[in-house]
């Protein structure tokens, strides 16, 4: 008897086990599968100041985007098993990452890299084997018609950008000014940028009556300041010169007796540029960068600022936010989509009508970048303020007024 | 005018800055025959020293030039003594030394202050315009005190005892010796003087430039230049070679920037074909 009823007794418990296991009985939990999104960036070494603020604010938003439930695609819950690799700023490690990302991780969907030969060489690799590659990088050859079909770009402050933008609010802060000089390192980076300005200011009316191109890294900047100075400019830009140069450089004016603005396109840290040249010298300078504790932040920002401050304490930077968007975008591109289909998430990311989650403001994608209002820091009274304004092509209806 | 007042003001200023490093190397080359490939570094430690006690104590980094001078003094005699003086028969050896040594002192401070770009505040932050002629009072203290050390060198090796003992150790080593001069001891004495003047220079520089601790690599390329311009070894040498580097660069800067030390480098090239005992030769200067 005894043996009889622990047999039944046995039967039903491995029923109701066999129901829980193939998932048609009541203790069913919700279906959940997970999605793998690496990104390849600069871990170690020189530049891994940018790639840890990346992978930081990626980390961030999957973190938070899984407790949330993750993504809800065709009724199934998905969640993000997010990672990232180290290319230690070189091209050759970002393709051999992105080699096992693709055959050996099997993963669909791969942020990064960070230097533009890198995403150069990953992005083509992404198409041919149909893995969105959402990049970073100044390079405009990297979104060019055509080329590397599965990479899009998240980074707002890539030159043609931030220079439009910054153009826009320069030209509604000083009206009057007219002429400029600019001043920036002679190498690819430094004249690709200076020709971007260019191309903004000649059209909003400012004359550039000197360009001093010099050696990146010169210790001496005293005779370059003096020559940008030598024709009275209204106005000096300083065209991506490395914060150590730009610091200098707006010492050596001030010194001189330089009263009118300095703009930099080149992101310093105002604190770093009051550090170096001194907090009376850096009064109305403008830097591409944005400071999250600072009056002109959104909501948002601040809250993400405090959050990144508190877990990497002294470590801010704007780039870290490149991703975490990027994060979300992702999660809304595959809800909208109903699909974890890397073909037609692309797709939904090359729509210009969409509006993306952004702690900027409403965001949208245009030629496959992203547009959305960009923010400067100003030093007014020996505070850093951030003031904003919107890049080329943003859409006018969606400007506030 | 305004070009002309631009590039004498900055050739004068670019002078004195290497000057600085320039008398230092020159005076340690003409006695010991050291070529000093570590003098930037001792020049970036004489910086660091300046951020150090201003940051710490918060007060005015000319505070810094006594303690930088004195300590620049004792690690002069330190590495004399236990590398340049072991090493004095081999010339090629002390040059891997010393650039050996230049890696260790980077590198060390490094690891102490970090690799992240530091900056230290000027005392005084207006300029002041003669004429067309434009100086700020920090560029200014620097002109001063370059030749105030200029000076005060060119009398000590020139009117004092051990200056003349310098001397003398400088154009024949064992002559000096059976003389009944100490030589062992000048020798340390005058590496002593040598990177106190590396690590002053450092100090009087450390508010117009930024530092790192590869700042001293760009000035010791332009004082290296000048030494050899002016004439290996010659204290007067290295004066007029810093106004040559000085003028070329604030010219090459204004004109051609981007092509200023390729400037510097041909107008070396070419008074070394002409002069290669340079302007001012040692026996002279």
């Amino acid at each position: 008897m005894k043996a009889k009823v622990l047999v039944c007794f046995s039967g039903l418990l491995f029923l109701l086990g066999s129901l829980v296991l193939t998932g048609n009985g009541v203790a069913q939990p919700p279906q959940s599968e997970e999605l793998k999104v690496a990104m390849i960036t600069v871990l170690t070494g020189p530049g891994s100041f940018w790639g840890l603020a990346f992978h930081r604010g990626a980390e961030f938003a999957f973190s938070d985007i899984n407790k949330a439930g993750g993504a809800v695609v065709g009724g199934k819950k998905y969640t993000f098993k997010y990672w990232a690799e180290d290319d230690k700023y070189k091209p050759e490690e970002s393709v051999l990452v992105a080699n096992k990302l693709i055959f050996t991780d099997k993963v669909k969907f791969i942020f990064g890299p960070l230097s533009s030969a890198s995403c150069l060489s990953v992005g083509p690799f992404c198409e041919r084997n149909k893995v969105f590659n959402v990049a970073d990088s100044y390079t405009p050859e990297l979104t060019m018609p055509g080329k590397n079909l599965y990479t899009v770009r998240t980074q707002g402050f890539i030159p043609k950008l931030l220079c439009g933008a910054m153009v826009s609010k320069f030209k509604e802060m000083f009206p009057n000014l007219k002429t400029i000089v600019a001043i920036y390192p002679d190498d690819a980076t430094g004249q690709s940028a200076n020709a971007v300005a260019k191309s903004y200011l000649g059209p909003a009316g400012y004359q550039i009556i000197d360009e001093v191109p010099y050696p990146r890294g010169t210790k001496e900047q005293r005779p370059l300041v003096t020559k940008a100075l030598v024709k009275k400019p209204d106005a000096l830009w300083i065209m991506s010169s490395p914060p150590e140069d730009m610091c200098v450089q707006v010492r050596e004016a001030r010194l001189m007796g330089f009263k009118g603005p300095i703009w930099s396109t080149g992101t310093v840290d105002p604190k770093f540029l009051q550090s170096i040249a001194g907090v009376e010298a850096s009064e109305g300078v403008v830097t591409a960068y944005y400071d999250p504790t600072a009056e002109g932040a959104s909501p948002e920002m601040v809250e993400y600022g405090k959050r990144y401050l508190a877990a990497y304490p002294g470590t801010w930077d704007p780039s870290s936010e490149v991703f975490y968007a990027t994060a979300y975008m992702l999660k809304k591109a595959m809800e909208m989509a109903n699909s974890i289909d890397p073909t037609a998430i692309r797709d939904l990311f090359l729509r210009e009508d969409i509006e993306w989650p952004s702690m900027f403001g409403p965001t949208f994608m245009k030629g496959r970048e992203r547009l959305h209002p960009q923010l400067f820091a100003i030093i007014r009274g020996g505070k850093t303020m951030n003031i904003s304004a919107y890049p080329p092509g943003y859409p006018e209806a969606k400007k506030k007024k | 005018m305004e070009v002309i007042a631009a590039i004498f003001d900055n050739g004068i200023i670019i002078s004195s800055s290497v000057l600085l490093m320039a008398l230092g190397l020159s005076l340690i080359f003409g006695v010991l025959g050291v070529v000093n490939l570590a003098h930037g570094s001792l020049f970036t430690l004489g910086a660091f020293i300046s951020y150090f006690i201003c940051a710490k104590f918060r007060i005015n980094f000319l505070f810094a030039l006594p303690p930088a001078a004195v300590i620049g003094f004792f690690i002069g005699i330190f590495i004399e003594k236990t590398i340049f003086f072991p090493l004095r028969k081999e010339l090629l050896s002390g040059i891997i030394a010393a650039f050996g040594l230049s890696f260790i002192i980077e590198v060390l401070l490094g690891q102490i202050f970090g690799l992240d770009i530091k900056g230290v505040p000027p005392v005084v932050k207006r300029g002041f315009h003669f004429g067309p002629l434009h100086m700020d009072a920090q560029r200014l203290l620097i002109l001063g005190f370059a030749a105030l050390l200029a000076t005060a060198l060119v009398f000590f090796i020139h009117r004092s005892r051990i200056g003349r003992a310098i001397r003398a150790l400088a154009q024949n080593s064992e002559l000096s010796l059976l003389m009944g001069i100490n030589t062992s001891f000048i020798r340390l004495l005058t590496f002593g003087i040598g990177v106190s003047l590396a690590t002053s220079a450092g100090v009087l520089m450390s508010p117009v430039r930024y530092i790192d601790p590869y700042i001293g690599g760009e000035l010791l390329i332009e004082a290296f230049a000048a030494i050899i311009l002016g004439g290996l070894g010659s204290i007067y040498g290295a004066i007029v070679g810093s106004l040559v580097v000085g003028f070329l660069m604030a010219a090459g800067l204004f004109f051609f920037s981007a092509w200023a030390y390729a400037i510097l480098f041909g107008a070396i090239v070419v008074v070394l074909v002409i002069r290669p005992q340079g302007i001012i030769p040692f026996e002279s200067g």
